[in-house]
Parts: structure tokens; sequence; C-alpha cells
């Protein structure tokens, strides 16, 4: 019996001694390792999104706007914090009259991260290619009719017809960052544009290049050092390494944030951030961005065919609930169709507010017969739009309304709303539009020009106005600017009139920062994306 | 025993292709249109049609079953729709990590659970027994995710002794690759530094992930040593005066270790799916990561590849549990 309980005392001992060394040993190596020689200073981002691809062609997702913001460039770009155009590749341009042509003066004395020159040969190869490969983006660039290089530093994009709407789509992240060209013929295989090369390549012009992807786990970027447009010296360091993890789980953001590992959290959820924006070291950027979240009617269909009906509903709902109990105070409300902060947008439409008077009014103008009931459906997952629903069920009810919520994914809503039977469509969808450029027309077309129902664009609801049509060709011919605003500020009038939409509200991002993060700048439409080039660490 | 095994093995491969019909033709039935989803919810119809043809949905669906198949033969699992190349790549990047969080988990699971559960049934209704009786059940009854939030909450925020998310220290570079598993990548390659910090991101998701299993592998030791320790043939061996450590080792332990096994080859297959919730707690770039993302992108092939691969695995050890009965039960050698 003592020899055999001895032999246990022995054993267990020995893998207690054992675990607490490993634990010892390791918590040492990472000490050690940290008291080496200078550290570069990186940037750590989280994100919860991981791209696809890095190939500018065909990306067409969020997940991807950080790196491609900051390894490629593009001819222009927007201003610092808004939607201005600046020139970026580009130094000067000159639109012909007739707005079919624009002609582009470029920087000389850029290289690519492979060595190769910049010029505007690399510029035409780039957008033929994204339109060769005909994937994602590729759609925005459909007006290119053909691009012409009379020298070396000169670039004409021809266009088919005038699109006034040519420079923001330019300015964007999607489909326009200027690649090697040599790196693409050099690595193509088998036809294929070097699609399986740029997965996970990336040979821009810009300050930071990309060293390594570790699939499921991290990006990293790290300085170019020859970025043309140099390193100059501010307060604080430049950043010589970014790294962005993929951490789907909040919390696990949330643990990692706080306890200094992270210096920007994309993901925090939106119930915690006041808890941790009051924590020390950390600072919440909340400010709006341009996507916008809607509920449009199927104005083929009774009783929402009605447009006194739809009035009325727009009069019913709480949209302050929304914003400030719904949304918790992180959004802002939309005033008409286009988001709040592009330059078209019409500033005097107003901000509904709940009228329950007012809607009951209009309800008995309209002649609809109430009982009446409506199917609201929304995107599964979309938690705000299922809140929404469920808000919009209790509003309508005082009016004699029922509303009846389904949830389903995108592809099933889809299904039904791109259906040859208008019927299919239900009576109300809630849906949600993100910027593919920073301009009124991006917003307007898509959704409200007659010929864009499902499944040629997102007009779900077949809404259908000739004059607000014709607005908006004229618009997109005009070359002169304020005229052009003022016509797209009437459509917006005529679509608020029609009460095609509800418009509920644009989303703030919310992004929390390591106080020892300096110099970002947010842009409304760069939202997942960082001016890392012009941010230094404390 | 050969036969045995040849027979285990096509029998195996029979319920390999069964699966590939039955997740081909369940993932197909979900509505929804991957082509979409892959070119970006706002792309034109245009785009998504040429997403549509790159894969070859737009094919009938017995077509796309038989293309399937004959590059399945070839060893091609196809192109990922959500990773836009090769599932065979994607695999290859992601499993190992799965694969060493299991592997770690196991061998704690196993040695841990055995260890635990002998001490448990030597020192039957003493105090150790009692308490390792109260830590395998709180092992088995916390879920996996909520049991790595606690000790990532305590070794990690409070106490700052081990690191948290993903497997390394971002500013190392991973060893290279010749396995996918870092700790015998990086002890390959003489990267010391990266070994250790592979080793201490591993410790808390693959302790997280063990103590469910090493709970249950604890009760079933200690339930299979007392039923052989009063056995007449273990009186037998005290009174003709062996070493106690002899009997334990040689008589008491080696007729209790069927059962044992039995349970430890079915914990592995637990422990590969406990996986999954680990690798969302602790970013951890595995298989779990990359079939989440598989299921809500409708990547037919990333989603048939993942299960190929789960059953392969599956089939593996359950092949490698019927050798060890084989090598340790004399009675199976001789039928």
């Amino acid at each position: 019996m003592n020899n055999h309980s001895k032999a246990w005392k022995i054993g267990l001992f020995a893998m207690t001694v054992l675990v607490v060394l490993s634990f010892l040993l390791t918590a040492c190596g990472k000490a050690s390792s940290g008291s080496e020689v200078e550290k570069p200073t990186t940037l750590t981002i989280a994100d919860a999104l991981q791209p696809s691809s890095l190939d500018i062609a065909t990306e067409y997702e969020a997940a991807a706007m950080a790196v491609n913001r900051i390894v490629y460039e593009r001819l222009v770009r927007y201003s610092a914090d808004g939607t201005d155009i600046e020139p970026e590749l580009a130094t000067s341009w000159t639109v012909s009259e007739d707005g079919k042509e624009y002609t582009f003066k470029l920087r000389q004395g850029v290289k690519f991260q492979d060595g190769t020159d910049f010029n505007a040969e690399a510029v035409k190869f780039s957008f033929e290619r994204v339109l060769k490969i005909n994937q994602g983006p590729a759609w925005m660039f459909s007006a290119i009719d053909s691009i012409n290089c009379p020298d070396d530093y000169t670039v004409t994009f021809v266009l088919k017809q005038p699109f006034s709407a040519f420079l923001p789509v330019l300015a964007n992240i999607w489909g326009t960052g200027i690649v090697s060209p040599t790196a693409v013929k050099d690595n193509t295989t088998n036809d294929d544009n070097g699609t399986a090369y740029l997965q996970d390549h990336m040979i821009g012009t810009g300050p930071y290049k990309l060293v390594e992807w570790v699939h499921g786990d991290h990006i990293t970027l790290e300085r170019n050092q020859d970025y043309w447009g140099g390193w100059p010296e501010k307060d604080g360091k430049i950043i010589d390494k970014v790294i962005i993890k993929f951490i789907t789980e909040a919390a696990t953001q949330r643990l990692q944030l706080e306890k200094g590992d992270l210096d920007i959290a994309m993901n925090i959820a939106v119930d915690d951030l006041d808890a941790v924006s009051k924590e020390e070291g950390l600072t919440l950027v909340d400010k709006p961005s341009l996507m916008g979240t809607y509920i449009r009617f199927n104005t083929a269909k009774a009783p929402c065919d009605n447009v006194k009906f739809r009035e009325a509903i727009r009069y019913a709902i709480d949209y302050d609930g929304i914003i400030n109990s719904i949304m918790k105070g992180h959004a802002i409300q939309m005033q008409g169709p286009a988001a709040i902060g592009l330059p078209g947008h019409d500033d005097s439409i107003p901000a509904f507010k709940q009228d329950l008077d007012k809607a009951k009014q209009l309800l008995a103008e309209s002649g609809v017969a109430t009982p009446v009931t409506l199917q609201y459906v929304y995107e599964t997952g979309q938690e705000d739009r299922r809140m929404v629903g469920e808000l919009i069920q209790s509003n309508l009810a005082e009016l004699g309304i029922t509303v009846q919520i389904t949830t389903m994914p995108w592809e099933s809503i889809w299904g039904l709303v791109s259906s040859e039977d208008k019927t299919q469509t239900p009576d109300l969808v809630a849906n949600g539009w993100w910027p593919d450029y920073a301009d009124v027309e991006d917003y307007l077309y898509p959704m409200y020009y007659s010929t864009q129902a499902p499944p040629t664009s997102l007009n779900i609801g077949f809404y259908s106005n000739s004059d607000v049509d014709s607005l908006l060709d004229k618009a997109m011919a005009e070359t002169n600017d304020s005229t052009r605003n003022d016509e797209y500020k009437q459509a917006q009038q005529l679509i608020v009139k029609d009460v095609a939409s509800i418009d509920l509200y644009q989303k703030n991002m919310t992004i929390m920062m390591s106080t020892k993060v300096q110099g970002f700048v947010y842009n409304p439409i760069y939202t997942e994306a960082f001016n890392v080039y012009d941010m230094r660490m404390k | 025993m050969l036969y045995q095994i040849n027979r285990r093995v096509i029998l195996s491969i029979i319920a390999l292709l069964g699966i590939t019909i039955l997740v081909f033709v369940l993932s197909h039935v979900v509505p929804g249109d991957p082509a979409r989803l892959a070119a970006g919810p706002q792309a034109r119809e245009e785009q998504v049609e040429s997403v549509r043809k790159e894969y070859g949905l737009d094919k009938p669906l017995a077509q796309q079953y038989l293309i399937y198949m004959k590059n399945l033969l070839k060893g091609d699992l196809g192109k990922s729709l959500q990773s836009r190349r090769p599932v065979v790549e994607d695999l290859q990047d992601y499993f190992p990590a799965t694969l060493e969080l299991t592997l770690i988990a196991s061998i704690i699971a196993i040695i841990g659970g055995i260890l635990l559960g002998m001490v448990s049934a030597l020192k039957q209704n003493q105090f150790l027994d009692h308490f390792s009786r109260i830590f395998s059940l709180s092992g088995i009854s916390m879920p996996v995710f909520w049991l790595g939030l606690l000790l990532v909450l305590l070794f990690y925020r409070e106490l700052s002794w081990l690191p948290f998310g993903g497997r390394l220290d971002a500013s190392l570079t991973p060893p290279t690759h010749i396995t996918g598993l870092y700790l015998l990548d990086s002890v390959l390659t003489g990267n010391w530094e990266t070994f250790w910090s592979a080793l201490s991101y591993l410790i808390l998701p693959s302790i997280s992930l063990s103590l469910g299993s090493l709970g249950v592998i604890a009760r079933m030791t200690r339930a299979s040593l007392l039923e052989v320790l009063p056995q007449d043939y273990v009186r037998t061996a005290r009174a003709k005066g062996l070493q106690e450590k002899a009997i334990i080792y040689g008589h008491v332990l080696r007729n209790a270790l069927f059962p044992i096994i039995t349970i430890s080859g079915l914990q592995i297959g637990s422990l590969l799916s406990g996986a999954f919730l680990v690798e969302v707690i602790f970013s951890w770039p595995g298989l779990g990561t990359y079939a989440m993302k598989a299921i809500l992108f409708l990547d037919y092939n990333g989603i048939i590849g993942v299960t190929l691969l789960i059953g392969l695995v599956y089939m593996l050890t359950n092949l490698l549990v019927d050798i060890l009965y084989f090598v340790v039960d004399p009675r199976v050698r001789a039928s």
C-alpha cells in the first residue's frame, strides 16, 4: 500500500511541476522578447470581417476597404474628412464640353511597390483588367468606351454617354486601384488575368505594402519606404507596421482592446460602447456614415399603391424612438432618400416626426378600409431592422393596420422581389444601402429609376415616376455642377412627395480607439478604412 | 486482423461517398444564390452571371455533382467561393490549426483523465477521490465557450500570465510550413522564440477544450478500475507477493483499458466539434472559422471539403482505436 501511494504522490507532483514550469517558461519567454531591440511602431486593428480576396478587380466587400485604401492608390480620392474630389495619382484633369471625355494628367516619378514605373499604360491596363474580368464592381465602369494614352503621363477615358458621377466613382475603393501591369503579366496563369496571384498579393503605389496574410488570423502591412509622398516628420511616431486581426467575437475584441493588445476595435457591441468608452486610454469615434436604412413599399399592390395610405404610414412612425431606443443614439434620421452629407443632398427635406392625428386623417382621406394587414420582411441577422419592424407594428396598430413580421436570408428576399409576379414582393421590405460612391446619383438611380426594379437593381417595390426618370437622365448628362445638383434636388423632392419609401436612418460608425492613436480623421465614405499614412502613434 | 482493417477501410470509403451526396444535395436545397453573395450584395446581374459561370453554378445539379466527383478522384476539391482559391489550399491553411489544438487537447484529456481516474479509484472515498469526482463533473457540465472565457478573464485579463487571441504573437512570422503545426514546425526549424510563443497561445484554448473530455475519461477510468480491482486475479496477484506497482500496471490497468480506449476514441471525435466553439472565442484560425464562413456564403465546395475532411479524421480515429484493441487485448488478437 505504501509503495504505490508514494508513487502516485510523486507522479502528481511531477505533473504539477511540469504544468507550472511551462506556465513560467512561456511567461518568461513573453516578457524577455518584449525587452529586446527597438520594436517597429505597430498599429493593431481588429476587424470581424476577413476579405475573400485582395484582388482589387473582384473585391466588392467592406472587408477589403482598410487594406485597399493604403496599399493601392487611385487617380483621385475623396478629401480627408468628406466627399470632395482631390488629386492622388492624377495631378489635374479636364472634362470635355459634352461630358464624354475625361483627360487626366498623371503624377510623375511614382513607382509601384515592385519597382516598376507608374504611367498611363498602367492606368489603362488596370481599368481594362476590371472590365475584362467583369465581376463585382465592374458595373460601375460600364460607361467606359475606350481608354487612350496620348503620352506616358496623360490618360483619356472616352465614355459611351455622359456620366456625371464618373469622378466620384474613380475616387472610391472598388475596382479603382492602379495595379502594376508587370506584376500581373508575370503572374498570369491559364489566362486568368492574374486573379489567382492577386488573390493574396498586392502591388500598388501606396504608402504601405502587403507583408503577409495568414488566412483566418491576420494581415500584416509594412511601411513602403520608397513611397512618392515621402514620410514627413510630425508629432508622434510614424506607423511602420499595420496588423489587421480577424476577430469575429465582439467579446474577444473588447478583452484585447482593454488589455492594450489592440489599438483599434471595429466591432465592439453597441451595448458595450458606453461602458468601454468610459475606460481610461480609450476613445469612441461615433460619427454618421452614408449607409442608409429604408422601408420600401410595394407600390404595385394594394393598399401600398395608394399615395395617401403611404403618407399615413409615414406620419405614424415613431422616428425618435427608432433613433434613441433602437439605435441608442448611434444613428441620424435621414432627410429624404439620399444620404445626408453628400453634395447634392436636399437639406430642405425635413426629418419627419410622428404625428398620429395627421396619420389618421390621411388614412381616412386615402379611402383604404381598415382593418388591413401588411407583410414586413427583413434580412435575417439585421437585428436593428427586426426591432424597427416591432416598433412599426405597434405604431401602425394605432391606425388599425396589422403588421406581420417575417425574416429570411437576403437571397430569399431577392427571389421574392425579383419575381415576374409583382404581388410576390412583400408590402414592406426593410433594406439597407451602402454607397458605391459618394454621389446622390448612387442612391437615386438604383432605387428610384423606373427601369431599375430587381433583378436589374434595387428599386424594390416598382416605384415609377417619369418626371423623376427624366430629371435623373438630365442630371446624369449634366456637366455644370450646380445645375446638376438642382436637378437632383428636384428629384428628391418628387420622391419624397410620392412617399416612395420611408427613409429611416443613417447608421453611425462606432470605432473604439486607444488614445495612443493620433491623427485619425473620420471619412464618411471610407468608413472601414483608416488614413494610416497621416496617423501617428504617441 | 488485416482483413478486418481492409473491410473497415472499404466501408468507411463508402460512407464518405454517401456523405458527399448527402451534403451536396442538402447544401443545394438551402435557398439562396451563392453567386450573388460572392459577387457582392449590390452587384449587378451581369457580374453575378459572370461569377455563376466561373464556378459552374449555372449547370444542372446532377452535372455539377458528376463534375465534382470526377475532380475529387483527381484530388481536386474544387474552388472555394469565399476565398477564390482551391479548397485544398484552404484546408491546408485552416486544418493544421484545428489539428494542433485538438491534438494537444486530446493529450491533456487522455493523460489527465486517466491519471485523475486512477487517483480516484485507488483512493476511493477519500478526499482526493471526492475532489477529482467534483472536478470531472464540473468539466463535463460547463459549456466549453463559457469555460474558455472564464480562463481568459483569469489568466489573460487579471493575471496577465498568458496571451490570448490567435496562434502566435502577431509580430512574429509563422514558422516555415512543413506540417502546419506551429509547435512541430518551429522545433523542426529550430525557431525557439516562435515555439514558446505558439505554446503560450495554445495553453488556454486547449485546456478549455480538454476539460469536458478529461472529465468523461476520468469517470470512465475510475469506474473501469473499480470494476477490475476487486477481481479474483488481482487478489491472487497480491497473494503471490507482487509489487503493488506491478499489479496496477500489469494487471489492473491493462484489463481496465478497454472501455477507456473506447471512450477516448469517441471523445476525440467530440473534441473536433468542440474545437469550433473554442476557435470562435479565441479567434483561432482553424476549420471552424472557415466552415462558418463557408456555410454563410453557401460555398458548396468549401462545405463539402470540410465535411469530407472531418469524416476522414473520424474514420482514421476509429481505425486507430480498433488497432489499439488488437494491441492491448489478446482476446481480440485470437479471434
